[in-house]
Formats: C-alpha cells, sequence, structure tokens
C-alpha cells in the first residue's frame, strides 16, 4: 500500500528516462552484453531511493545517468576493462577487408540465405570490438546519422563507416551463399 | 520486409525495454516481500518473550485467529446521519502487496480530468497541497501488448509529510487495488443511507462504495478520523 504512490513516481520517471539511459548506458559500457544487468541496477537503486527520500528539484534525467555512471564503473573491474577495451579487432584478414571495400555497401543489398537475423544480431553483440554492436544500435536501431554517432561515441566519421561496411562485408561473406555460418 | 527492418526487428527482441521494465518491476515485488517477511519475522520474536506474561490473552483471542478483521470502533454522529464502523485490520493477516504490471499508470494532469464529486467540490484536508492525477489502463489479456482499456481513474492528494488521500473510481469498474485482506466479521456503516465498509490498518483507513454512479475506492494514510469522516460526507452528500 505504502509503495503505491513511489510506484507511480517511479513509472512515470521509467517512461520519460528508458530512451536516453539506454542510449547511454549502451554507449558506455564495455560490453553491450552488460546493459540489461546495468539499466536493472540503476531502476532499482533509484527505487530504493524514492522509497527513502523524496526527489523534488532535481533534473532526474541527469540523476539517472550519474547512477548509471556509477553502475558502469562498479561493474567492471580494471582487469575486465584491459581485456574488453580493444580498438580494433588486429588480424591482417580485417585490416585487408577495410582497404578493398567500397563504400556504398547497403545492408539492403546482402544477400543473405540465413535468414535468422537473430543469430546475425548476435553475431554481431558479441564482436570483440564493441564499438561495432554499439555503432550497429546507434545506426540501425535509433536511426543516427554518421555524424551524429561520431560526435556520441568521440570517434571520427570514417572509422563509424568503416566498422559498419567492414562488419556489413563481413555478414555477407559469413551468412551469404558459401558463407561458414550459412552452410551450417 | 528489408534487411534493414529485419536487423532492426532482431535489435528490438534482444534489447526490449518491456522486459527490462518487468524484470525490474519483479526484482522491486521480490524486495518488497522479502522486507515484508523480515518484518513479520522480527515481530514475531516479540510474542516469544511474552508467551508466558500474555499467555491468557492469546488464548482468548484465540478463537478469532483465523479472522482479518481484529476489533470495530463504533461512531454515530446523528446530525450528519452518519453510523460508522470501524473495522480494524490485523497486521498479519493483510496480503502481500501487488505491484500489478498488467496495469499501466499514467499522469494525467488535464484540466478535463473528469472528477466524481457531486458539485465538484470535495472536503480535503487544506495541508494537503499537492495533487497528482493518473489513469489506470489495462490489457485485454497478458499477451496483449496494448494498455488499451481504461481501467479507473485517481487523484492523490498529498504533502511532504508523508499525508495523502487516495480517491480512485470508475463508473464501470471496481478501481483496482494492490492489497487484499479477507472481510469475513467486518461490519457495515452508513452515511446518508449509503452503505459502505471502512478499514483501519495501522495509519491507514480505506473503504469503498458506490455513489453518484461512480465505484470508489478510498485510502488516507496519516490522515485522523475526523478529516476522513469530513471527505466522505463531502463526497456522499
Amino acid at each position: 500500500m505504502a509503495s503505491q504512490l513511489n510506484l507511480y513516481k517511479f513509472n512515470e520517471i521509467y517512461d520519460n528516462t528508458h530512451f536516453d539511459l539506454l542510449k547511454y548506458v549502451i554507449i558506455e559500457c564495455h560490453n553491450i552484453n552488460d546493459t540489461q544487468d546495468i539499466i536493472q541496477d540503476t531502476y532499482l537503486e533509484l527505487w530504493n531511493i524514492l522509497n527513502k527520500k523524496e526527489l523534488s528539484d532535481i533534473n532526474i534525467k541527469s540523476y539517472l545517468i550519474g547512477i548509471a555512471n556509477n553502475k558502469i564503473k562498479k561493474h567492471y573491474t580494471l582487469l575486465q576493462k584491459i581485456k574488453t577495451i580493444s580498438l580494433f579487432e588486429t588480424n591482417d584478414k580485417d585490416i585487408e577487408l577495410i582497404d578493398t571495400l567500397e563504400d556504398d555497401v547497403n545492408i539492403n543489398d546482402l544477400i543473405i540465405k540465413e535468414d535468422n537475423w537473430n543469430t546475425i544480431w548476435k553475431y554481431i553483440k558479441d564482436k570483440k570490438n564493441q564499438d561495432i554492436p554499439k555503432v550497429f544500435y546507434l545506426y540501425y536501431k535509433l536511426e543516427l546519422s554518421i555524424k551524429e554517432i561520431s560526435k556520441e561515441i568521440n570517434s571520427s566519421e570514417s572509422y563509424i563507416k568503416h566498422l559498419i561496411y567492414r562488419t556489413l562485408k563481413e555478414l555477407q561473406d559469413n551468412f551469404g551463399n558459401g558463407g561458414k555460418y550459412n552452410d551450417k | 520486409m528489408t534487411n534493414k527492418e529485419k536487423l532492426k526487428r532482431a535489435i528490438e527482441h534482444d534489447i526490449n525495454l518491456r522486459d527490462y521494465y518487468n524484470k525490474i518491476i519483479d526484482k522491486i515485488e521480490k524486495g518488497e516481500e522479502r522486507n515484508m517477511k523480515i518484518n513479520m519475522r522480527k515481530w514475531s520474536l516479540v510474542p516469544i518473550c511474552l508467551v508466558v506474561v500474555i499467555g491468557g490473552v492469546l488464548f482468548l483471542n484465540y478463537r478469532n485467529d483465523n479472522k482479518t478483521i481484529l476489533k470495530t470502533k463504533l461512531y454515530i454522529d446523528e446530525t450528519n446521519n452518519v453510523t460508522l464502523n470501524i473495522n480494524e485490520i490485523d497486521s498479519n493477516k493483510v496480503g502481500m502487496p501487488k505491484l500489478d504490471a498488467n496495469v499501466k499508470v499514467v499522469t494525467n494532469n488535464d484540466v478535463n480530468f473528469p472528477l466524481p464529486y457531486k458539485n465538484g467540490v470535495v472536503n480535503i484536508p487544506k495541508d494537503l497541497d499537492k495533487t497528482n492525477m493518473y489513469i489506470f489502463y489495462f490489457r485485454e489479456n497478458k499477451e496483449s501488448k496494448d494498455y488499451n482499456i481504461l481501467g479507473n481513474y485517481e487523484i492523490i492528494y498529498s504533502n511532504d509529510k508523508n499525508q495523502s488521500i487516495n480517491v480512485k473510481y470508475s463508473k464501470e469498474h471496481k478501481p483496482a487495488r494492490d492489497y487484499y485482506f479477507s472481510e469475513e466479521g467486518s461490519k457495515t456503516s452508513t452515511i446518508n443511507d449509503v452503505e459502505l465498509k471502512i478499514y483501519k490498518f495501522e495509519s491507514i483507513y480505506f473503504t469503498e462504495f458506490k455513489f453518484n454512479d461512480y465505484n470508489f475506492d478510498i485510502e488516507t494514510t496519516n490522515i485522523t478520523e475526523k478529516e476522513l469522516i469530513d471527505l466522505l460526507l463531502s463526497i456522499i452528500r
């Protein structure tokens, strides 16, 4: 009974903040697979705070982002950070691909026999370079422009383009005709 | 469907804010349930210490052990045609709070928010200086994604001193509740010939009744009995 009022407040805050918070967490986390845990911990902490004190006259979005920021810091040990932060997958094949890619690769031009995009998204999410799923989320889900994404993740536009085009080419190679995932 | 749309759908399927919300609410519910159990366990230690001293009293109450209503307090005000029976609820028999994820509650401070009061006026203590208005929506069934069925309205009058009056109402349904208890043994009150049942649980009064074509469900926290009667008299007149 006593928690009902707080639940209304919580729902209202959730409705008003979840899109922005999700975007923030996706951009700032080291692994996109941790998004749900961090979002969950952030809102559970908000719930505990709502039960202890009145949150008035504050910018609730900034407040939540502050909580999320702490959760992200706590979520990753130093060792995990060292293991997961990497600008590029440094193998020769990838570098070669970047050099030979055309700049006008379009996702809709891909001929992918394996019509299971859940598997493809999982493949993208599990990339060692976690900028790839982040960029794909921002580009294909939120439909931000390359310019907007470069500002959000603080990288050059050409880097973003390369990530997209290289990954699309990889999808074509792996999930298209004769691709190793397509043959399974 | 294009590849772009297929990928977008796969992302939405995986990073799904509705699932996130449901899991958060589930965790909150489990936490609330655990806290309540801890509180009850804490209090259950007290009778172990007192069992020798108040053994006789416990025996006298034993016959009523399965009833939710501990006792009923009578209040009569003939001038205003009021006969109240305040049914006090045993705190150990109240159901766990249920934060129902099948309900969507939307804030609505529209000037056209429908009021259930006859002349649009209600007697609320002056120090309840905040007013928030909500609309409850339900889903047709658990599989449905859209919360498009109008459930009930709610107005919450409150202040920073943890005092509040929640007035829920609907013409079509009994308003949604987040608690339950047995009404066995409870007594009925009358105000201006309208029958209603009033319950008291710690510092909370709650009542439900039908008046002026509306189903009302009212819950007050840290409000006096006099303030409750004034409120009910201003609605039922």
